[in-house]
């Protein structure tokens, strides 16, 4: 079985080519595919594939050119979980799951320093693990699905979690309760200027997040959508109201930040 | 501002209480308040107030609003022209209709004339559900500006948190108002209202930009934190009077509308980050 693992550039320029590498060196096997230049230029990896505007159509592009029949994208902080994932998470035992996720859920509240992630976030059971974060895309995904799958106009990481919610709609995902490293843990936000700003980047990742998944359980007449939308709902509240509050405390500066490039 | 104040002095409604507030403007407009008033012999109690400092527009309107003795109040901003039968009107329609709000049509313009065009063209007077305000983007029969209220619209829920909200008070208001006695709209023009391009406080918040990506990011910024106000609004009319089918339904139209919005708003913001943009402090503004 082949598989390919993603990496786009943010993952390796976040963690440093030396620690992709340290963490790679049990993945043989796995097809290293990197999806933008600095990763390729830094890991000397074949030739980067670029096709799409955005990250998260430049990962899909990559993964359906892939001859792979399963991929698994690395987060900006989780090469090492993703590539151990690969290896430890059972993929060919998925039975008709093509989306399959490692315990890891909850793992942006993992302990300062790294290590286990507590026990309680570690559940078993596509729906009741499924928190819209991020974590979950520790998960693999069987290439042909991306394909067929009718394409979401969300774009980013809101894309990648509507991918997640059709799996948790259709009962193809697995989640295999399987507990691997949890990733580093986050920078400090800092203070002043560049705290609210890093506060306000954060808490907007988490709601583009989960609008990906809400609007496909919104369109959704499965079974399974109740129950899943109760489980996201107070989520997607509680990061609205975490962002518009990180938003609001940005526009109350004497000095209104604007959209300018970055840099 | 002059001409404004002298527009509520003549308003032709019996026994009015004028509270005219300045919210330490760095500019002669107390000075302006007390010259039109320095002469006023009319019908009407008037007293007029200067913050000690500046409070924003909704601290210091709601510094009036408490101090207020009457039950139904009426806004005036300070750039807007009363028609004399203003006020009369909406508490006409307020007395039978019991609407907690009632706003009105208006003509809009830079300077006042008989060419400035109607707020709401082909309008007629008519109950706005529960389920249009806030399933339905911001519409010109919400404009703050013509809002008048009974007092109880925010006695029941409070001043808004500013840390959380910002300009979406007309978003918020009207929804208020259906879970309570209900929001009407009033057809007849009751005031001219002054607009023009550069109206300062859309332009600050980046709701008119080139770039349409910018104003419905900047959309979303408004707008997410109005229908959270709502949904602590519902919850909280309904600890105090218990659940009700009317609010049952205004609370999935906003989490609805909570949904369509933050989607939108996601795609926006992906769209400008994709293109290489960040949120950012321009460079040498950042004191």
């Amino acid at each position: 079985m082949k598989v390919a693992l993603l990496l786009p550039d943010d993952s390796v320029l976040r963690i440093g080519s030396a620690a992709v590498r340290a963490a790679l060196a049990g993945a043989d096997g796995v097809d290293l595919l990197c999806v933008g230049p600095a990763a390729a230029r830094s890991l000397s990896v074949g030739e980067p594939v670029l096709s799409g505007p955005t990250r998260a159509q430049r990962l899909v592009a990559a993964a359906i050119a892939t001859d792979a029949e399963w991929v698994a994208w690395c987060p900006p902080d989780r090469v090492g979980v993703s590539a151990r994932f690969v290896l430890q998470a059972g993929i060919g035992e998925s039975k008709g799951a093509w989306f399959v996720t490692c315990g890891l859920i909850g793992s942006h509240r993992a302990p300062a320093g790294g290590g286990q992630p507590p026990a309680e976030l570690i559940r078993p059971g596509p729906t009741s693990a499924w928190t819209g974060r991020l974590d979950v895309l520790t998960a693999v995904i069987r290439r042909d699905m991306l394909k067929v799958l009718p394409p979401t106009d969300q774009v980013g990481d809101g894309a990648l979690v509507a991918l997640a919610t059709r799996a948790a709609l259709s009962g193809a995902w697995l989640h295999v309760n399987h507990p691997v490293a949890a990733p580093a843990p986050r920078a400090a936000d800092g203070t002043g200027d560049a705290g609210l700003l890093s506060a306000e980047r954060r808490t907007a990742l988490r709601l583009q997040e989960l609008s990906g998944g809400l609007e496909v359980l919104h369109t959704s007449d499965s079974p399974n959508r109740d129950q899943l939308m109760q489980h996201l709902l107070p989520l997607m509240l509680r990061a609205a109201e975490e962002w518009t509050e990180a938003r609001r405390a940005l526009d109350m500066r004497p000095v209104r930040p604007r959209w300018t490039p970055s840099g | 501002m002059a001409a404004a104040l002298r527009s509520l002095l003549k308003q032709d409604h019996d026994d009015l209480e004028i509270l005219v507030r300045d919210d330490h403007s760095p500019d002669d407009t107390f000075g302006v308040i007390q010259h039109v008033l320095r002469d006023y012999r009319g019908p009407h109690h008037v007293r007029a107030d200067r913050n000690e400092r500046n409070l924003g527009p909704h601290d210091s309107a709601w510094r009036s609003l408490m101090e207020a003795t009457g039950s139904f109040i009426v806004e005036a901003h300070g750039d807007d022209i009363s028609y004399p039968n203003r006020v009369r009107e909406v508490a006409s329609l307020h007395a039978r209709t019991g609407a907690s709000l009632v706003t009105h049509n208006a003509h809009v313009g830079a300077v006042p004339g008989p060419r400035n065009r109607l707020l709401v063209e082909d309008a007629q007077t008519r109950e706005l559900p529960g389920r249009e305000l806030v399933g339905q983007s911001w519409s010109w029969a919400m404009l703050g500006a013509s809002f008048s209220y009974d007092k109880r619209l925010w006695t029941t829920f409070g001043p808004f948190d500013m840390r959380r909200m910002s300009l979406a008070g007309d978003h918020v208001v009207p929804a208020r108002a259906a879970m309570l006695g209900g929001c009407w709209f009033l057809a007849e023009p009751l005031m001219f209202w002054r607009f023009h391009s550069q109206q300062s406080t859309a332009l600050e918040c980046g709701l008119r930009n080139e770039d349409p990506d910018v104003t419905a990011e900047a959309k979303g910024a408004h707008s997410l934190p109005a229908q959270l106000q709502l949904l602590r609004d519902l919850q909280a009319v309904e600890a105090a009077e218990g659940p009700s089918h009317v609010r049952d339904a205004l609370r999935q139209n906003v989490l609805v509308r909570l949904m369509s919005l933050s989607g939108s708003w996601s795609r926006s913001r992906t769209r400008l980050e994709g293109a290489g943009l960040r949120l950012q402090v321009p460079k040498g503004e950042d004191g």
